[in-house]
């Protein structure tokens, strides 16, 4: 408040300016204090749960000590090995049995008719379902031999195609032949 | 009107207050006291003052600014003051009495303005103006306004002079303000007069529920009688008796029914002019002397360090101190 009296108007300009920076320092000091004390009230409540916090850490610790030591760790080792094996169990996918393969192409050989070789190519061994072709190397006594084994393997409902070059029947007798078998196989 | 409520209401703390001291200056001397606060009221917490050499203020003019910026300055930093309220001299300013309507301040202010001329032989440019609006019970159903008036050429060569001192003035009031604040009762509704005797004059004023209505100024100082047995000097003593007669007379005929009831005299010489007989002009006026100290503290829990002859002297600075 200013009692002001008598004075010229410039010297009361001059001292209400002066009042007003006595009022603004009075509210950055208040406003300090309420800072202040705001931060002197919330210090009990930091302080607990600062050592809250650190007992529970604390706690922690002791507890994966404990852990460690009744050999928690081997056993998260072996669930995590198991996980694993489980995880490629569910992957697993029956495979090509190539000797089934091998045993089904010689069980419709004739007589008079010698196998070489068998050679299995699967075109794309991911796939769940894959073209398998096989080939079939050998010498056959007769060409009437050679073309019955075609015809029992044209005749398995699995083979979809059966190739026998015609040069491979240009002989009648001991005849080099080579047979291209192919079938669908699912996995 | 809202504002004024509004701060009725709810005033503003006291530590928003610029803290000040009281600075009197006159002819003779520099006074200066700043009260402090206790449980029991104000105490003195500073207080000091300087003689003035004959000439550095001649009847209120400053005559020798130098020397008087000097002595502020030492006073200044005997007390280390540096706001001060300081008062005026009452010989060189206008007091005048006008009828005002019943308005806002401002407006007050706006209808003082336009009768300034007419009351004062200053031009309303050159004049800085304050006034006090008369207690109703003294306005008769009108409202009237007490308007001190001050030439802005003193109110400038003060205010230069108190500034070169390395002193903020807050406030200029006018000599009979001042000792009125002091020595009147806050809760007085009486109309007084006060006798302040100065070394080379006296002030005679008259205060009315606390707002000075009436001053003179008479060159009768207290110095002619001082060291000296009053019936030596009748013709002196005769002076001040008829001044104050005359201005009893003037009050009792414009005096709105408002008669003196009590004398007060006040300045260094006081107590031995409480002695002259025959002083008031009418024996049921009640003569006292008066106690500077009055609207500060009570003598009964606080007893001041300036004894009470000196008291006297401080009349002025003490209620220039007062808020």
């Amino acid at each position: 408040m200013i009692h002001y009296t008598l004075l010229p108007s410039q010297e009361l300009k001059l001292l209400k300016k002066e009042y007003r920076i006595r009022v603004t320092i009075y509210m950055m000091f208040f406003l300090s204090f309420v800072v202040l004390l705001g931060i002197c009230a919330l210090l009990p409540a930091y302080i607990y749960s600062y050592s809250q916090e650190r007992a529970l850490l604390a706690r922690l610790g002791e507890l994966q000590k404990s852990r460690a030591s009744r050999g928690a760790d081997e056993i998260k080792k072996e669930l995590s090995d198991s996980t694993e094996m489980i995880k490629r169990l569910k992957n697993h996918r029956s495979p090509i049995v190539y000797s089934s393969l091998v045993s089904q192409v010689i069980g419709y050989k004739t007589s008079g008719v010698g196998i070489k070789s068998i050679s299995v190519k699967v075109e794309n061994p991911q796939a769940t379902t894959t073209q398998v072709i096989i080939i079939v190397q050998g010498v056959a006594e007769s060409r009437e031999g050679l073309i019955q084994f075609r015809d029992r393997l044209e005749a398995d409902p699995l083979v979809t195609k059966v190739e026998l070059p015609i040069s491979d029947l240009a002989k009648s007798k001991n005849i080099s032949y080579s047979i291209k078998i192919e079938t669908i196989k699912n996995i | 009107m809202f504002t004024k409520t509004f701060f009725k209401l709810f005033p503003p703390p006291k530590y928003l207050n610029i803290p000040y001291a009281g600075l009197d200056i006159s002819d003779d001397a520099i006074r200066c006291i700043e009260y402090g606060e206790s449980h029991h009221g104000y105490v003195l917490k500073r207080y000091g003052f300087r003689v003035l050499k004959p000439g550095i203020i001649d009847s209120g003019h400053i005559k020798d600014e130098k020397a008087l910026v000097t002595e502020l300055t030492a006073l200044v930093k005997e007390l280390k003051i540096s706001t001060i309220k300081a008062s005026l001299p009452e010989e060189r300013m206008y007091l005048f009495k006008t009828e005002v309507p019943d308005v806002d301040e401002d407006q007050i202010r706006q209808n003082i303005e336009f009768k300034l001329e007419e009351n004062v032989p200053i031009p309303a440019s050159d004049a800085i103006f304050f006034f006090d609006k008369l207690p109703a019970n003294l306005s008769k159903g009108k409202t009237y306004a007490s308007v001190s008036v001050a030439p802005r050429e003193l109110v400038d060569s003060y205010l230069k002079a108190l500034k070169q001192a390395g002193l903020t003035t807050v406030s200029f009031e006018i000599q009979a303000k001042a000792i009125a604040r002091a020595v009147v009762d806050h809760d007085s509704s009486d109309t007084q007069l006060i006798v302040h005797v100065m070394n080379k004059k006296t002030g005679i004023y008259v205060v009315s529920s606390g707002v000075v209505c009436f001053t003179t100024t008479i060159n009768w100082g207290g110095e002619l009688i001082r060291n000296k047995n009053i019936a030596d000097v009748p013709d002196a003593v005769f002076s001040l008796r008829h001044e104050i007669e005359r201005v009893y007379i003037y009050w009792s005929q414009h005096g709105e029914n408002q008669p003196i009831k009590s004398i007060i005299i006040s300045g260094h010489d006081a107590p031995a002019i409480s002695q002259i007989s025959h002083l008031s002009p009418d024996n049921k006026l009640q003569l006292d002397v008066a106690d500077v100290w009055k609207n500060a503290f009570s003598i009964n829990h606080y007893v001041p360090k300036i004894v009470f002859e000196d008291s006297l002297d401080y009349a002025i600075a003490a209620g220039l101190a007062l808020p």
